[in-house]
């Protein structure tokens, strides 16, 4: 491929294709005589300058990221002040960049700026949860452009995150209690939100080995997320003033709920594809917790909570994940099929989710050349 | 300076402060590659000509109209995109069949041959190019020479990005296999 990349970029930088510089140069001369007549007749608006400057701003960055872009935008500036001439463009390439990008260094050297100047082990840590969010928004946007690069660029935002979250478990380890109760609170509050987006993101990645480097962040935020009920447990058991025991009971009734709802999408999968694999033990285990936490036991509750999370990870790693894609409203279902185990597994469950579905699909490999006017489903083999 | 934002400002200048210089950096951004798109898919650089012109006075048009615009990079390739279509179209009308196949520069009537014989850094590719369907031909242009994201490219074709990202696995592979068999 890097030999076609290079035809393609000589093939950009080629006369074939180019138009003559005449006929650009007079028909921008006509286009721009007609654009301002246009202009010239229709009448001019005015603006406030601080409300051209709000209205620019909402053109550049979405909503959601105008809040996000503020903490780190105004060090930013601060950086960019010496370097650059500190405009709002280079600012925000810089926050939006992922791995790979010319300004993704900068962006990493700044979140480590203010780190550097925030004041306290909790800002701090809030900073690392933050971070790490950042680095699992790059691992979506990466894989949602179709590059060669994807796989070394997954690698590096999962490293990152992966960083991102062993300085947050330090944070929970080594801070003072109610420091610590706080910081958990906040990473368990993100903490299920990362594992979401993980899993959606790794059902679209087609490489094998990106696929499991996702796998592995995933298990990471999972042991963050169970690590900080940990703190807030424990918190509670030795100051019970910080950690009330009404928020213990609701923050390890949440836990129990995620665990119980990936368990039954487990269950709907197995049931689509026959895979005869056993949750029951993981149920067990589950509702064990959930007694458990009913009765103010919160300890052994949280030791259910690792087991049933031990037993479900066990279950996941044995059954066809399957993900359904949907293309245009001109095409039909297409359902992709990728397990860790052979191919001939695959075909097998491909072919039992046939039977059970009782729809006919057409069965076929990745990059395999497909009739798309074909109105016949088709499953997709890795 | 980021593609995106760089355009962002540029419609935020069209459209809010109707500002013409705007337009100008627009289309001297934008007019060799929309030519170039349009001329790989046409028979001659005069039909690129008439069409990418169209391309940028409709381009205002709609501006002027102050109708939202979402990435000027997709808006612009996707008049383009249409306004071939629609040449395309008239061709079939007014010629017969086999006239109307003389389109493009991948097609059998093409001159690719002569492209192929001047231009050995690209040549295995525009070889490969000739050989895959339209469909796979137009995503590897917009990703690999056109350089547009998924986003654009799904804006430009009316399809969702994960169908882009399915396309243009397929087509790379495709493109990957053909050379390969070529080297043979």
């Amino acid at each position: 491929m890097k030999n076609l990349l290079k035809q393609f970029a000589a093939l950009s930088k080629s006369e074939l294709g180019t138009p003559k510089k005449e006929w650009v140069n007079e028909f921008r001369s006509t286009l721009m005589m007609g654009v301002k007549n246009t202009v010239a007749h229709s009448e001019p608006r005015s603006f406030a300058f601080s409300k051209n400057i709000f209205d620019l701003a909402t053109f550049i960055f979405p909503k959601e990221q105008l809040r996000l872009a503020t903490r780190t935008a105004t060090v930013l500036t601060l950086v960019l002040g010496i370097v650059f001439s500190g405009s709002i463009t280079t600012v925000s390439a810089a926050l939006n960049s992922i791995p790979g990008d010319f300004l993704y260094p900068l962006k990493l050297m700044t979140e480590g700026a203010q780190v550097r100047l925030a004041s306290g082990d909790t800002e701090k840590a809030e900073l690392h949860v933050e971070f790490a969010s950042r680095r699992i928004q790059e691992v979506v946007k990466i894989n949602e452009e179709e590059s060669l690069n994807n796989k070394a660029r997954t690698a590096v935002a999962v490293k990152g995150f992966k960083q991102e979250m062993v300085t947050v478990n330090q944070y929970m380890e080594q801070s003072e209690p109610e420091q610590a109760a706080a910081i958990a609170k906040m990473v368990d509050a993100k903490s299920v939100e990362n594992e979401q987006i993980l899993n959606t993101v790794e059902k679209t990645i087609f490489d094998t080995e990106s696929r499991g480097v996702v796998t592995e962040a995933k298990t990471v935020a999972e042991n963050t997320g169970i690590k900080a009920v940990e703190v807030i447990v424990v918190t509670h058991t030795t100051t019970s003033s910080t950690v009330t025991s009404a928020e213990v009971k609701n923050t390890v009734t949440s836990k129990i709920n995620d665990i119980e709802k990936r368990v039954e999408q487990l269950s709907e999968l197995m049931s689509a594809t026959s895979t005869p694999i056993n949750t029951s033990e993981a149920k067990t285990a589950i509702g064990e917790a959930r007694a458990l936490n009913l009765s103010g036991d919160f300890s052994s509750a949280l030791s259910k909570i690792k087991e049933s999370t031990e037993l479900v990870r066990a279950v996941a790693a044995l059954t066809v994940t399957v993900s359904l894609y949907t293309g245009n409203t001109t095409t039909p279902a297409v359902i992709i099929i990728s397990n860790s185990s052979t191919p001939t597994s695959a075909k097998v469950q491909a072919q039992s989710l046939e039977q059970n579905t009782g729809t006919l699909f057409q069965i076929q490999s990745i990059g395999d050349r497909v009739d798309e006017s074909s109105t016949t489903p088709r499953i997709i083999l890795p | 300076m980021n593609k995106l934002i760089r355009d962002k400002i540029w419609l935020f200048r069209l459209s809010v402060k109707k500002d013409p210089e705007a337009f100008g950096k627009v289309y001297d951004e934008y007019v060799n590659r929309i030519y170039r798109f349009i001329y790989f898919k046409v028979s001659s650089s005069e039909e690129a000509q008439d069409i990418a012109s169209e391309t940028f006075l409709r381009a205002w048009q709609y501006i002027q109209e102050g109708k939202p615009i979402k990435q000027l990079s997709a808006f612009l390739y996707s008049i383009a995109r249409n306004l071939v279509i629609d040449h395309y179209r008239r061709r079939m009308l007014s010629l017969n069949a086999e006239e109307a196949e003389t389109a493009g520069l991948f097609s059998d009537k093409g001159d690719l041959k002569n492209k192929v014989e001047t231009n050995r850094d690209f040549s295995s590719l525009l070889i490969a190019m000739k050989k895959m369907k339209e469909e796979y031909r137009e995503i590897v242009q917009l990703k690999y020479l056109d350089e547009l994201s998924v986003g654009e490219i799904a804006e430009i074709l009316g399809k969702t990005k994960g169908a882009v990202r399915v396309t243009l696995h397929r087509a790379s592979k495709t493109l990957r296999e053909i050379c390969d068999q070529g080297k043979k």
